[in-house]
């Protein structure tokens, strides 16, 4: 898949996973790896611009596999973001549907 | 590349951050190299997953909203100071000058400070015992003492007698005596009432004119502290912003300001309320000094009580 695209979504694809639980990096990394094919190094850049701009939250959970984990867990900031990213993509793929699917010759 | 070499490469190039942020971006690397380690790959396979170390290093620092390339900015910069001579002891020696700047600017603010404060001392009195002065012409010209009506009707009867014997001397007999205290009585009594006009009319300007200005006074009171709260209101809701990490701290320290010189004025609009003098019935009367004190004397019908 284009390098654009894919990072034009893995936001959201962030967003999405972090929403229905909250993780830990290894484990983010792993699950947006399902979907897209991506860098596994540029996934902590963009948590930490997430958390910076106050759309995540982060606490420290004891582990019995090795050092404390840090979480991270969606804010309502991030709630209402991810709700808006997904909206702006819904009408994106349906505009680009549509006009992808349109006859040139009417 | 090795995990140690991959670490001190990574702590080099984010170098430009906070302890804190680095040591934790750098262990949530450290801790998806075990990880992948523990699923059965080596340092060398994990870390070659992370891609290009020089653009790995560039995203992170655009987390912090910091030039990939500020390094070599840096080290630019340095040399620029260097080739003007401004060097670090030039800047050492503007911060010894901007210190002692803030000093001179600080005590230059604390002596202005006690000279107005003092100004308004002054002029606090002089207001006062300009005011007492001019009530206490007002007073003795339009006779709103006790002293002023007794003095009147003295006045009056001694009037009154002189004109007795003077026209008891120059008319004879009884119809001659009566005419003039009948004239007297006539002349007193219409006196009496223009007095007491006089009085009434000043009475009724003087509580008007209270009734104004204390009106004037407690609805600038008023609106100050209405402008006050809102103020205070914004204040709570820029310091929850500024604690979301929003850049609102100027903006929160101006509006802590308007507080401030919204609820000074609401205060400044009651101490110019003008109340009623209500001292003088208990038998004490009040006195201004010169320099602007009031004290307290007890009178002569004080005193006899």
């Amino acid at each position: 898949m284009n390098a654009q695209l894919k990072k034009g979504v893995l936001e959201l694809i962030v967003l999405e996973s972090v929403r229905r639980r909250d993780m830990y990096g290894y484990e983010l990394v792993v699950e947006v790896s399902k979907v897209v094919d991506v860098n596994e190094g540029t996934i902590y850049p963009l948590l930490k611009r997430l958390t910076n701009e106050h759309y995540f939250e982060t606490y420290l959970r004891e582990s019995t596999e090795g050092p404390p984990r840090k979480y991270y867990h969606l804010t309502a900031a991030g709630v209402l973001y991810r709700d808006s990213l997904e909206k702006e993509w819904i009408q994106l793929t349906e505009k680009v549907g549509g006009f992808l699917e349109e006859c040139p010759y009417g | 590349m090795d995990k140690k070499t991959f670490i001190n490469e990574l702590r080099q190039a984010l170098s430009v951050l906070q302890e804190e942020e680095l040591n934790d971006m750098v262990s949530e690397y450290e801790q998806h190299i075990d990880m992948k380690q523990a699923n059965g790959l080596t340092e060398e396979e994990a870390i070659a997953d992370f891609g290009s170390l020089s653009q790995l290093t560039a995203e992170i620092l655009e987390a912090y909203h910091v030039r990939a390339d500020y390094a070599a900015v840096q080290k630019e910069g340095q040399g620029i100071c260097h080739r003007r001579g401004i060097g670090a002891g030039g800047l050492w020696k503007g911060g010894r000058l901007f210190a002692a700047g803030w000093k001179l600017a600080k005590d230059s603010a604390a002596r202005m400070g006690k000279w107005l404060w003092a100004t308004a001392l002054c002029g606090k009195g002089a207001a006062v015992r300009s005011f007492a002065w001019a009530k206490g012409r007002w007073k003795k010209y339009f006779g709103l003492k006790k002293h002023g009506k007794e003095g009147w009707g003295d006045m009056e009867d001694g009037r009154q007698g002189n004109m007795a014997g003077e026209l008891a001397a120059s008319h004879k007999g009884s119809r001659a005596g009566e005419a003039p205290s009948k004239a007297g009585a006539c002349f007193q009594g219409i006196g009496k009432c223009m007095a007491g006009a006089a009085r009434l009319a000043i009475s009724a300007c003087l509580w008007a004119a209270r009734i104004l200005w204390n009106g004037i006074c407690i609805t600038f009171a008023m609106s100050c502290a209405f402008a006050g709260a809102w103020c205070l209101f914004a204040l709570g809701m820029l310091a929850v912003l500024l604690l979301q990490g929003y850049p609102l701290a100027g903006v929160a320290i101006g509006c802590g300001g308007l507080v401030m010189c919204c609820f000074s004025l609401a205060w400044l609009g009651l101490t110019l309320l003008w109340k009623r003098e209500r001292d003088n019935k208990g038998g004490r009367q009040r006195t201004t000094r010169e320099n602007g004190q009031i004290a307290y004397h007890e009178t002569e019908e004080g005193q006899h009580a």
